[in-house]
């Protein structure tokens, strides 16, 4: 049997046809990769703010003269209508705070993100001090004790982010000409390299880490400050996770958040048992409260903020929108949450946004009852022309002070709180 | 056609038994009927709906009793439907409905639940910079990992640990039988192509039979996401303040570093990559030790100087992201502004090392 044969003609209309297929769909992969480019750059544009770049001939960095302009700081009272002071702690990059016990009186210990100096400020008065004379360059995150210990985390020359556990050391005290306040040293040693987060037991001084493994997650770690006991509790195929130690001694992990994805968070005991606190909520962020079932988590979706309060066997919206990360208990038995909350609705995946440094927003404080159902907003930063895109908020053990970080900046302040 | 004869006829006779195995959750010694239900591995606390259904009998106008660890729940006629909160993990719910025929005894039929949950947490092995408090998202022709996390406890109270439970593994529908198996809890696999997503399914069953669970996520694959921050000198990377478009930047001299996030990449001078950057339209190397890196000199200039970068990578076609940021260097502020440059000059001057 012949095979059928097939014109010129044909031919040559069928290999136009191809021609003007494949041209066709260059120009359409053309017009769209055009898209892609102006979506990148609408992004840009959209993320925008108008707030001068952070500057290293300007008024930040540990400069004498910037040094003595942030230590004075900038106090002013709050608008007209709210109970709430705020006071400027420090106009420099901060890279974490604590508030410290002492046998008299609370402070706000802090490490300044260019130098790793700790700092004492005292909200009462209005005032801080350097501590500290042992230079750690370009500090990350800190992590403070009750008893002033600190963990300062860097990235060094070859990209491995390293860890620091230290102590003020009273015994090296050094005096300068620069401050008539003796300073001490920062003395101590560094963990293991790489470990990618990282949770301090403020009370017993216990850490939690997560460190990559063979398999291309992570293990979770505890370990005494003094550096016994290591124990490996966890192990896990995915590196996404958030450690949270407790100061009452629970460890806790949270999936890495993600808009519009589950998120699950767990208790973990010693020995690595995961008990579900928070399971299949889209764009999860949590706030534990320690000694407690309590529990506040955020939901991030699209557009959508949604914050819940919830015990072991139920959940409740509250009035307010915002993420987790964003919210402080106040201490003690009463179930009254603080929380920095957007005064507009955010754009999509705020939350994606937001931990690239990408997405800001200017937050109004809220006191939240979950006991009564009531929430009232306690202070308007705008009503003082000042607009803050809260991070890392922390709370004093007698409620009266919430220290916080302004994200764009990373500046430091103290909001004083009425109960 | 001779030889698919007898596969026709196998089809024919078995796939009745097989859906019919597939769908119900009953007990059918004796009776005709059987329980379905919806979902048919429910986690603790959650709404499950029930029917009652029969191959043989039209149960619409049939008197029929639901019953939960034996109480009444619901009756009426043609009441095939039923729904329960399902019990606390370590419990279990017996349901039974009886339906009663104007012509004949009464038929029952049993089911029990015992809930367990089946977590499913996903991310993935692309690059996202230190200290990043999101999820790593998987980005094209980057490895998803994901893990089940299974929560099944006995009535007595003792929890089966994941080396006796049985993953069944799916990806897009299909059946991973060689990542499947008895401990295996996790699994990496390929994630879709640019612009698709991939949707991860696991059963969960316990050896000895008790327990079973499911759970499913789908998992759009990213864009690369080109995000550029200052490298200062003082601070380190600015993650927490990325360069915008029109930011004024009174400084002298600053290095602009890239981060490509949810690329395929171990970090962003990964010898793969190639970073084509330009200011002011003019191409510009960028550093030779970290070619993720710019730093462009404005001494002698001021105004408006426009970065453009584009991004491939070598191994990865579909790693391909190109950003542009106006930006305006104001010497000024740094005491070292001289006579500003014609614009047909480009005023920045590449300090790379």
């Amino acid at each position: 049997m012949k095979p059928p044969r097939i014109s010129p003609l044909s031919i040559r209309i069928g290999t136009a046809i191809f021609i003007v297929s494949i041209l066709g769909a260059l120009l359409g992969w053309y017009v769209y990769l055009r898209q892609q480019q102006g979506a990148i750059q609408a992004t840009t544009i959209e993320s925008g703010l108008n707030a001068p770049a952070p500057s290293f001939t300007g008024s930040s960095g540990s400069t004498p003269t910037n040094q003595a302009q942030a230590n004075t700081g900038a106090a002013f009272a709050g608008n007209a209508t709210s109970s709430a002071v705020l006071w400027e702690v420090d106009a420099s990059p901060v890279a974490g705070m604590g508030f410290v016990d002492t046998a008299t009186e609370e402070y706000l210990y802090y490490v300044e993100r260019g130098n790793g100096y700790v700092f004492s400020a005292h909200p009462s008065t209005q005032t801080s001090v350097r501590l500290t004379n042992t230079l750690l360059p370009k500090i990350y995150e800190a992590f403070f004790a009750n008893d002033g210990s600190v963990i300062e985390r860097s990235i060094d020359k070859n990209g491995n982010l390293t860890t620091f556990l230290g102590t003020v050391s009273a015994s090296s005290s050094v005096t300068t000409s620069a401050t008539t306040t003796p300073l001490m040293q920062l003395s101590g040693v560094y963990l293991q390299t790489g470990i990618e987060h990282i949770a301090l037991n403020p009370v017993s001084k216990a850490i939690f880490y997560l460190a990559p493994n063979k398999s291309g997650g992570v293990d979770g770690i505890t370990e005494q400050w003094s550096g016994t006991g290591k124990t490996t509790i966890f192990s896990s195929n995915i590196r996404s996770w958030l450690p949270y130690f407790l100061s009452d001694g629970t460890t806790i992990l949270l999936e890495s958040p993600a808009d519009g994805m589950p998120g699950y968070a767990y208790s973990v005991s010693a020995s690595g048992a995961l008990t579900p606190l928070v399971r299949n909520v889209n764009g999860l962020t949590i706030l534990p409260k320690p000694s407690s079932s309590l529990l506040v988590y955020g939901s991030s979706s699209g557009n959508t903020l949604s914050l819940y309060g919830a015990t072991t066997s139920s959940a409740t919206l509250l009035p307010v929108a915002t993420v987790a990360d964003k919210c402080v208990w106040l201490p003690g038995k009463s179930e009254i949450v603080y929380c920095a909350v957007p005064n507009f609705t955010p754009a999509n995946d705020f939350l994606d946004n937001w931990y690239k440094g990408l997405a800001d927003s200017s937050d109004d404080w809220w006191k939240i009852d979950l006991l009564t159902g009531t929430s009232v907003r306690i202070y308007s930063p705008s009503a003082d022309n000042y607009s803050f895109d809260v991070e890392n908020p922390m709370i004093d053990p007698s409620g009266n002070y919430i220290s916080f970080i302004n994200a764009p900046d990373q500046s430091l302040w103290v909001l004083r709180v009425t109960q | 056609m001779k030889r698919a004869t007898p596969l026709i006829v196998f089809i024919i006779f078995f796939s009745p038994l097989t859906t019919f195995a597939q769908s119900s959750s009953g007990d059918l010694s004796g009776s005709s009927l059987f329980i379905v239900l919806s979902p048919q591995s429910p986690a603790p606390g959650e709404v499950v709906n029930l029917t009652v259904e029969s191959p043989l009998e039209d149960l619409s106008q049939s008197d029929i009793t639901w019953y939960n660890n034996g109480s009444v729940i619901g009756e009426g006629q043609g009441q095939v439907t039923q729904t329960i909160v399902a019990p606390e993990g370590g419990q279990s719910a017996t349901i039974s409905v009886s339906v009663q025929n104007a012509s004949g005894a009464p038929e029952t039929a049993q089911t029990s639940i015992a809930p367990a949950n089946v977590d499913l947490l996903v991310d993935s092995d692309s690059y996202a910079p230190p200290f990043y408090k999101g999820r790593i998202l998987p980005g094209a022709e980057s490895n998803i990992h994901a893990e089940a996390i299974t929560h099944f406890i006995r009535a007595d109270g003792s929890v089966i640990p994941p080396t006796q439970i049985n993953y069944t593994w799916k990806q897009d529908g299909s059946v991973i039988g060689s990542r499947s198996g008895v401990g295996k809890s996790s699994i990496t696999l390929p994630a879709a192509l640019l612009f698709g997503s991939t949707q991860i399914e696991v059963d969960a069953a316990s050896t000895d039979g008790t327990l079973s669970g499911s759970a499913s996520v789908s998992i759009p694959t990213n864009n690369p996401t080109l995000v550029l921050y200052e490298n200062n000198p003082v601070y380190g990377f600015t993650f927490y303040r990325p360069i915008h478009n029109t930011d004024a930047i009174p400084d002298l001299e600053m290095t602009f570093a890239a981060v490509p996030y949810f690329t395929t990449i171990s970090n962003p001078n990964d010898p793969t990559l190639d970073y084509s950057w330009t200011v002011n339209g003019s191409s510009i190397s960028g550093s030779k030790s970290d070619p993720s890196e710019l730093t462009i000199n404005a001494q002698n200039s001021s105004g408006q100087a426009t970065i453009g970068l584009e991004l491939y990578d070598s191994q990865n076609a579909f790693t391909h992201a190109t950003g542009s940021w106006t930006v305006t260097l104001d010497a000024a502020h740094a005491n070292a502004f001289e006579s500003a440059p014609s614009a047909s000059q480009n005023p920045f001057t590449n300090t790379n090392q």
